[in-house]
């Protein structure tokens, strides 16, 4: 049987974000308390894509908080690029640690299509490693 | 069919999880430590291939 779930990306797992990083040829993240344009400070990792004034901040629940000043201090589809890039990141770390072979394909629309297949242990299988807090 | 997830992830970063010939209710047990791993879930749709089984599942059991 078979069923489609649709998830919102909640960026939880550091190991997850870091690869992300690095997929997007961005510096690593790095914890910091951010003072936004409103004067609140946040704390969480903060990447800092080029061209954007203050860094996009992720807590620790998985939000995300950034001032792009509607696209004029950073360009808001970073953002989508960003979730894109963990999405993806994620889905590979959750599959190295389960021993599932996972293969990955360009969509035209610039969508990415992942193919995640059991090795010999079959999909029941207890994981050899859990990443972060999303296990 | 061979099981398997397959997980689409757009430039906007919605995704969405959809599992492929798994018997009986693997399906929700394979994906789901996928679905933790991605985020949060926000919606969930059963295929035909899901109605299609639980028919087949149904008529063995009005059977016996």
């Amino acid at each position: 049987m078979s069923h489609v779930v649709t998830i919102e990306t909640k960026l939880r797992d550091p190991a997850a974000l870091l690869a992300a990083c690095v997929r997007l040829k961005l510096p690593e993240p790095r914890p910091e308390t951010v003072k936004f344009f409103d004067g609140a400070e946040h704390s969480g990792l903060a990447v800092r894509p080029p061209g954007f004034v203050y860094p996009v901040l992720v807590q620790p629940d998985g939000a995300v908080r950034c001032d792009t000043y509607e696209g004029r201090w950073g360009d808001d589809a970073f953002l989508g690029r960003l979730k894109q890039a963990y999405a993806v990141e994620a889905a590979k770390l959750q599959a190295n640690a389960r021993g599932h072979r996972i293969t990955e394909t360009a969509l035209p629309d610039g969508g990415v299509k992942l193919t995640v297949t059991a090795g010999a242990a079959g999909f029941g299988a207890a994981p050899q490693q859990v990443y972060g807090g999303a296990a | 069919m061979t099981p398997r997830i397959e997980i689409t992830v757009m430039p906007e970063g919605e995704t969405s999880v959809e599992t492929k010939g798994f018997a009986g209710s693997a399906c929700k047990a394979a994906s789901k430590p996928y679905e933790d791993a991605l985020g949060s879930q926000s919606a969930e749709r059963l295929t035909p291939e899901y109605h299609a089984t639980e028919a087949v599942a149904h008529t063995v059991e009005q059977r016996a």
